[in-house]
């Protein structure tokens, strides 16, 4: 059972998904209890890793590798490591707080479940997979369900968002296929093993590495998503239901700066190292440009949507520097955003199911008449916009303190995000809760117990890290040196 | 001697179809429907029989036809097909005057048995025979429904369409035989070989002629003009026949002529195929976006295949046929799970346009999960059929240099994705949907033919080996092992 966990955990949300479909359709608490029951069952997967994780061991662990088409070389072939444990966790959590937060998801319940366990099963494959064609397999299942559920239940703009969100995902998916091909044409013998492509090195000029870098850079940096390829972000964010918002921003975004850090740096290190200032740049352009747009919105969604945006900057100045700081700053902040920002669409979520809006103009003077979702909404955009002590600022300054020695030039510019950061969430929480309130919101109540219990865990995880991010950086730190003492970076700093 | 067993298949088939045409019995009878049904799968599992048990290359009436591993396998595909289609016209709402009844039966069975011929055969004027019976065939069941205008109106430009390139088929063969004094496609092949290098021009008007011909079959852009037409105006079964079946065996055709015939001179002949593949490809998506009928779309979106199969053979290499035939296997399955979408819809509402599909997930849950399966799988999204026959595409293109080639294919998938998705949208996401079900008929036998598509689209996806293998297997036998990349 131990041995082939991974496996169960990819494979229990999918072959959950396909027995919800032979559960009655008028049943519903059945079916909602069957799907909290199969999440409940990854996330203790999750935590039997958490327990069984050895972050200093060499090479995977619960490594599985089975022939899937042999003539071709492909294997379903997974495993866990530093790179990916701290984001089967951060599934495992928000997996089980997205769905009990499903309640506000009141008709098609099946068809929800089905695709929701789907999308699970697909995120964790993703994370999981070492061979290239498994991984490529789960990315793109990951985009079906995706489209369905902001399609089916999301806002008024749903249809023109879930298309959106499709297509720009599945034209940086077909660019990564050429590159995934050309990788197993150009390795001796040919193979679409993580693994075996990094040991072997890929024999192509110093051209043709970049174009198929490139090919990766794109599928990766829309899913980040990177400036300029970020444009369906904010109207799938918009568009799409709380619970499904909470997964796109904590955990669908992740696929691409997990999948730098798996695919594109290991195996072409050197226009990896080449590229460090390209990463730098966009980086800066996502800090700073992403907290402008966002200081400009006037929709609570939009801004938290523009505010993932910035934060995604920081990500990929912590990869920019090629340092061990920086890259654990990385990683750190792709979990913390996670959680972080997970909370704060369920913060902006619970709001609107009272109000009906996210017109900030029509909200002011809440925090006196629901005084615990003020206290929600402020510890969150305190830990958004980086108070030392909560989870956010750990990671952050420790991404820009790893891109420094690099590019000092631009982490000068980009600290500027932090105040930027820090002003449009304090606006927020001025146009929320102080001031005058309007009549209409008289009959506002407060959060219900169940609400404040799916926030009470994620407010945990922010003190926990905030206060000791030792436990953390301890589970990917070893890993990601090994990363960087293979693309020759700065292990030291 | 020629032993009578190998042909077993087309023999049963050309007397079922012959007694469809001859035998007094009613018009209507739906136990011929089922009886065609029958002859196509006994048919069919001779042929698989043939594939697994007898020795391969019997060449056969002088050389003129042969079973080989090749034509064996196509005629597998082909049969099939055929065998799907016979399924989708049971399901097929037969009202007066729309009826498709016993003449339409033995139309299917005789040109199935000519796609047969065509896929087997080994001489150019055969070639010429088979396709012209084949399109002679297809004409008629264009138009088979009486008094219908739009049929009769698609049957008749498909005639003029298909009697120009048919025309310019026979002409590029008198060309060939003026050119080298035979038709036997082997000898020929050996000498144009030659005179390709001797006098590029006029060999190379040759082979220009022949591939309108074959073009106009496969519906390649710029002979692709008659294929919505067609497709929109004959029955729905109809043109899911025209949609695989031709196809198939024009592919047979043309890895026989090109890579089989010519290995060495792929200089010649795959940039020409390289660039029909592109233009179908772009032109058939850009075209299929606009569509509202789903028929025209279909027609457009199988253009836009057609280019990507082609991208196989103009690849030329081992792994490239494998792929066009992985590819013709995948896109079988599901374009006759979408043919079968639009026969529910049409049972269902009496329209085919995209609106007619708005809310199906409401009041048909089941069915539109397959559609959806199918239309994911025309979309390239793994792990469907259709994803893998994409891979081996892209692969192919990429090993023989032809990256732009690839591309152009990727970037094609996209926009492919986009109107797939629209029926998918309309399906699941309209927030206006069509009042619910009222009975129509031949439900459940058109759920169970999409789910039989559906299954077909899993198994060869997530169990590529097999078909992959038998793909690989059915390389011609002219091309030369040493291109394996295994």
């Amino acid at each position: 059972m131990m041995e082939t966990i991974l496996s169960w955990m990819i494979f229990l949300p999918l072959g959950g998904a396909v027995a919800v479909l032979f559960l009655p359709k008028g049943n519903e608490r059945l079916i909602r209890g069957f799907g909290l029951a199969v999440t409940l069952a990854v996330l203790a997967g999750a935590l039997l890793l958490w327990r069984g994780f050895n972050p200093s061991a060499a090479g995977f662990q619960w490594e599985q590798k089975i022939a899937w088409i042999p003539m071709i070389g492909v294997h379903y072939h997974v495993g866990l490591d530093g790179l990916n444990f701290p984001l089967i966790l951060l599934t495992g959590i928000l997996g089980v707080i997205a769905l009990l937060a499903s309640h506000t998801i009141t008709e098609r319940i099946k068809e929800y479940t089905f695709l929701y366990l789907l999308l699970l099963g697909g995120m964790l494959g993703t994370f999981l997979a070492l061979d290239l064609f498994l991984f490529y397999v789960f990315w793109e299942v990951v985009l079906v369900p995706m489209y369905f559920l902001i399609g089916i239940w999301g806002g008024p703009r749903r249809e023109y968002a879930a298309i959106k969100f499709f297509l720009y995902t599945l034209a940086g998916s077909v660019l990564m296929l050429l590159s995934i091909l050309t990788c197993y044409f150009a390795s001796t013998p040919h193979t679409f093993s993580i693994p075996a492509l990094i040991q072997q090195g890929v024999t192509l000029s110093g051209t043709v590495q970049w174009w198929v870098f490139l090919g990766f850079f794109v599928a990766f940096a829309i899913k980040v998503p990177i400036f300029p390829f970020h444009t369906w972000l904010p109207d799938a964010h918009v568009e799409a239901p709380t619970p499904i918002s909470v997964i796109l921003a904590g955990v669908l975004l992740k696929m691409g700066g997990y999948a730098f850090l798996r695919i594109s740096f290991p195996i072409f290190p050197e226009v990896a190292r080449g590229f460090g200032i390209v990463f730098a740049v966009l980086g800066a352009i996502n800090v700073i440009y992403g907290g402008f747009v966002a200081m400009a919105q006037t929709d609570f969604k939009k801004l938290v949507a523009y505010s993932s945006v910035a934060h995604m900057g920081f990500v990929l100045l912590g990869f920019a520097g090629l340092t061990l700081t920086g890259f654990n700053g990385a990683m750190l902040e792709m979990f913390n955003h996670g959680i972080i920002t997970g909370a704060m669409f369920l913060v902006v979520g619970m709001l609107y199911e009272r109000t009906h809006t996210r017109e900030l103009s029509a909200f002011g003077g809440l925090g006196a008449k629901v005084p615990v979702y003020g206290g929600m909404l402020i510890f969150f955009t305190l830990a958004s916009l980086g108070l030392p002590g909560l989870s956010g600022f750990v990671s952050e300054f420790l991404a820009l303190l790893g891109c420094f020695p690099t590019h000092p030039v631009i982490t000068g510019i980009s600290v500027l995000g932090l105040v930027i950061g820090a002003g449009y969430f304090l606006l927020l929480l001025q146009r929320v809760l102080l001031g005058q309130m309007p009549e209409k919101w008289a009959g506002l109540t407060d959060l219900t117990v169940r609400e404040i219990w799916l926030l009470v865990p994620l407010i945990g995880f922010t003190l926990w890290i905030g206060f000791w991010p030792k436990v953390a950086l301890g589970w990917q730190s070893p890993s990601l040196a090994g990363l960087l003492y293979r693309i020759g970076g700065n292990a030291a700093w | 001697m020629v032993k009578v067993a190998p042909f077993l298949p087309e023999l049963l088939l050309v007397a079922g179809g012959l007694a469809c045409l001859l035998l007094p019995v009613r018009r209507q009878t739906r136990w011929l429907g089922w009886g065609t049904l029958f002859l196509l799968v006994a048919a069919l599992d001779l042929k698989l029989w043939g594939v697994l048990h007898e020795p391969f290359s019997q060449d056969l009436f002088g050389g003129w036809f042969t079973l080989d591993r090749f034509s064996q396998l196509f005629g597998f595909l082909i049969l099939v097909g055929s065998a799907g289609v016979a399924a989708a016209v049971l399901g097929f709402r037969q009202e007066r005057g729309t009826t498709l009844g016993r003449e339409f039966f033995g139309l299917l069975l005789l040109a199935t048995t000519a796609l047969l011929i065509v896929a087997g055969a080994r001489h150019l004027f055969l070639i010429y025979l088979g396709l012209e019976m084949v399109s002679l065939l297809s004409y008629c069941m264009t138009g088979v429904i009486k008094r219908d205008s739009l049929g009769t109106e698609a049957a008749l430009k498909y005639f003029l369409f298909g009697a120009l390139a048919t025309g310019a088929f026979l002409y590029g063969l008198s060309w060939i035989y003026g050119l080298t004094g035979t038709l036997h496609l082997a000898p020929a092949a050996a000498r144009m070989g030659l005179l390709l290098h001797e006098s590029p021009w006029i060999a190379g008007m040759a082979l220009f002629f022949v591939t309108v011909g074959v073009g106009f079959k496969l519906s390649l852009v710029p002979f692709h003009m008659w294929a919505p037409d067609a497709y929109e105006g004959a029955p729905t079964p109809v043109a899911a026949f025209l949609s695989i079946g031709p196809k198939a065996a024009a592919f047979a055709v043309a890895v026989r002529l090109f890579p089989a015939a010519l290995p060495s001179d792929a200089a010649f002949w795959s940039p020409m195929l390289a660039w029909l593949a592109v233009l179908s490809m772009t032109i058939g998506n850009l075209a299929a976006v606009g569509q509202t009928n789903v028929k025209r779309l279909l027609a457009y979106s199988s253009i836009a295949h057609a280019g990507t199969m082609l991208i196989g053979i103009a690849a030329g290499s081992s792994l490239g046929l494998a792929a066009t035939f992985y590819y013709l296997g995948a896109y079988l399955l599901m374009n006759l799970g979408a043919f079968t979408g639009v026969i529910l819809i049409g049972n269902r509402t009496g329209r085919e346009d995209l609106d007619a599909f708005r809310g199906l997930s409401r009041s048909e849950p089941a069915a539109a999960l397959a559609i959806t399966v199918c239309l994911l799988s025309l979309a390239g999204i793994p792990p469907l059929a259709g994803f893998f026959a994409k891979l081996w595409i892209f692969g192919a293109a990429l090993q023989a240099n032809l990256t732009w080639l690839a591309v152009a294919a990727a970037l094609n998938a996209v926009v492919a994705a986009f109107y797939y998705m629209r029926i998918v949208q309309a399906m699941y996401l309209a927030s206006d949907p069509l009042p619910a079900a009222v009975a129509f008929p031949h439900r459940r036998l058109l759920t169970g033919l999409l789910f039989a598509c559906v299954i077909g689209l899993f198994a060869i996806g997530l169990f590529p080996q097999d078909w992959l293998t038998w793909a690989i297997q059915a390389l011609p036998p002219a091309a030369p092992p040493s291109l394996l990349p295994w």
